[in-house]
Order: structure tokens, then C-alpha cells, then sequence
């Protein structure tokens, strides 16, 4: 899948990047603060 | 009788008559014309020394002018030495602020020129609006299972909960250890807080002198972090 990364750099400048990323590029399930 | 080309002097030829008035004017003619001459000298005499003394006095000011500059930059450089010196010697830094100009599913902010094994702890406030969803924090872009809290392996270091909107949470991230370890503070809602940490595995090559970037990222790949978040990064000095 492809999502939205909004890259901050440095020097202050940002910028939206495309990227594509894994299926379970996303942790498995929400947890409370751990 | 004939006259000289250039001052009209009388020249007596033989047959000329000599006249006692013809050499009194010549006598005149000669006093005028050295008097003029001398008037003339004197003036150029006292132009050229006044020429001399104006660029005298240009000068003496010109190199007056720039003593002072450079007395003055020192001074400047010498204060602004002090004003850094009082700088560095301020335990308590803000290291870097940014507010997110367009929303996007996954923030990450450059940690260039932090080398965090140089502080205590940076401390990062993280003030997100992300329409109640959960926020978890990478590093260095790893999303694979080196991340441990509570001796479990997992993808990410740790996670923020959104509470009306808001995330109230204050993480450290320690410079001192040979493994990146973050203790984190949140609080549930007003009333209940707690207070954990979670560490980067050894394994992950990841050290507190090698964190470039700090990667925010929402719970899937349609919920954003909206434009105008704000993440502030605060250090504490060893």
C-alpha cells in the first residue's frame, strides 16, 4: 500500500513524499499507551 | 626699436637713442613681472601643502575610522563569545520545533545534528490533532519487531492514545545507555496517569548516538496526523 510521509527535515524544510510500505506495515492493533 | 618676443624689453640697435624712460619701464615691466611670478609661486606653494594636508588628514581619519571598526568588532565578537558561552553552559535546550505543513499518514522529523548520547534525555512533547486515533512513535524508520516493552517483542516503540482529541504524553528518550530507551509519561485522562518505557533491542544496531529520525505514524494508512501538529523537541545536557 501507499501512503502520505510528510518528511521534516533539519533545516526546516518539509516535504510530502509517496511510499510504499508492507501490508502489515502497521502495528497489529491500537494498545493504551505502551 | 626692435622689442624681445616674448616681454617686449627694448633691444637698442646702433642708430637707437638711448632713453633713461626706455629702461625705466623695462626695470618696471621686469619688477612686475618677477612680483607676479613670486605671488604666483607662493600660491601653488600653499595649494600643494594644502593638498598635502587634506590627504594627510584623509588618511589619519580614514585609518582612525577603521581602528574603531575593528575596536568594535571585537567588542562584538567578544560579547557575542560571552552571549554563546552562556548559551552552552544553559542545561536545558529546545533542540527543534516543527509544525507539520500538510497532513499525511506518517510524520518523521530529522534528528540531524541532535547526537542524543550528548544529553541526559530529549525530551519530546508531541501535540497532534489526528481525530482520535492512535499514534505510534518508530525510529530510524524500523518497522520490524525490534522494539521491547515488558521483555515482548513488537513493531514500534511506543504508542500514544488520542484522548478528546489530544495526546498527553511527555517521552524521554535517554542518551546515556548503550540500547535506545524511552520512558514515557501519559495520562489517561485528567486524574489517571501512568508512566512506562520501552527500549530498542540491542539487535537493532539502534544507539542513542545513531537515532536520525523519530517517525510518527497513525494505526493504519487512512487516518492522517492533520496539518499544523506540532512536535517539539526539548534536551537536557549531560
Amino acid at each position: 500500500m501507499t501512503i502520505d510521509v510528510l518528511v521534516c527535515r533539519g533545516d526546516g524544510t518539509q516535504t510530502l513524499e509517496q511510499r510504499e510500505v508492507p501490508e502489515d506495515y502497521f502495528p497489529p492493533e491500537a494498545q493504551e499507551a505502551q | 626699436m626692435e622689442k624681445t618676443s616674448q616681454y617686449q624689453l627694448n633691444q637698442w640697435a646702433a642708430e637707437d637713442r638711448i632713453l633713461r624712460e626706455d629702461f625705466n619701464r623695462d626695470n618696471a615691466n621686469v619688477e612686475a613681472g618677477l612680483v607676479a611670478l613670486g605671488e604666483r609661486v607662493t600660491a601653488e606653494e600653499a595649494a600643494r601643502q594644502a593638498a598635502v594636508s587634506a590627504e594627510q588628514n584623509a588618511r589619519e581619519q580614514a585609518v582612525t575610522s577603521a581602528k574603531s571598526q575593528l575596536d568594535a568588532a571585537k567588542a562584538d565578537k567578544t560579547a557575542l563569545a560571552a552571549l554563546q558561552a552562556q548559551v552552552d553552559a544553559m542545561p536545558f535546550v529546545k533542540l527543534r520545533e516543527v509544525t507539520t505543513s500538510a497532513a499525511a499518514v506518517q510524520v518523521d522529523v530529522s534528528m540531524s545534528g541532535i547526537d542524543l548520547s550528548q544529553y541526559a534525555y530529549v525530551m519530546v512533547v508531541p501535540i497532534l490533532s489526528c481525530n482520535e486515533a492512535t499514534v505510534y512513535l518508530r525510529v530510524n524508520g524500523i518497522s520490524d519487531l525490534y522494539y521491547d516493552h515488558d521483555n515482548v517483542s513488537r513493531n514500534y516503540l511506543l504508542s500514544m492514545v488520542n484522548r478528546d482529541n489530544t495526546y498527553y504524553h511527555l517521552i524521554r528518550l535517554l542518551g546515556t545507555g548503550r540500547q535506545l530507551v524511552s520512558m514515557y509519561e501519559y495520562a489517561g485522562y485528567v486524574g489517571h496517569g501512568n508512566s512506562n518505557y520501552s527500549l530498542m533491542r540491542s539487535n537493532s544496531g539502534v544507539t542513542p548516538a545513531t537515532v536520525q529520525t523519530l517517525n510518527f505514524l497513525t494505526e493504519d494508512g487512512a487516518t492522517q496526523i492533520a496539518a499544523g501538529s506540532k512536535i517539539t523537541l526539548y534536551g537536557v545536557k549531560l
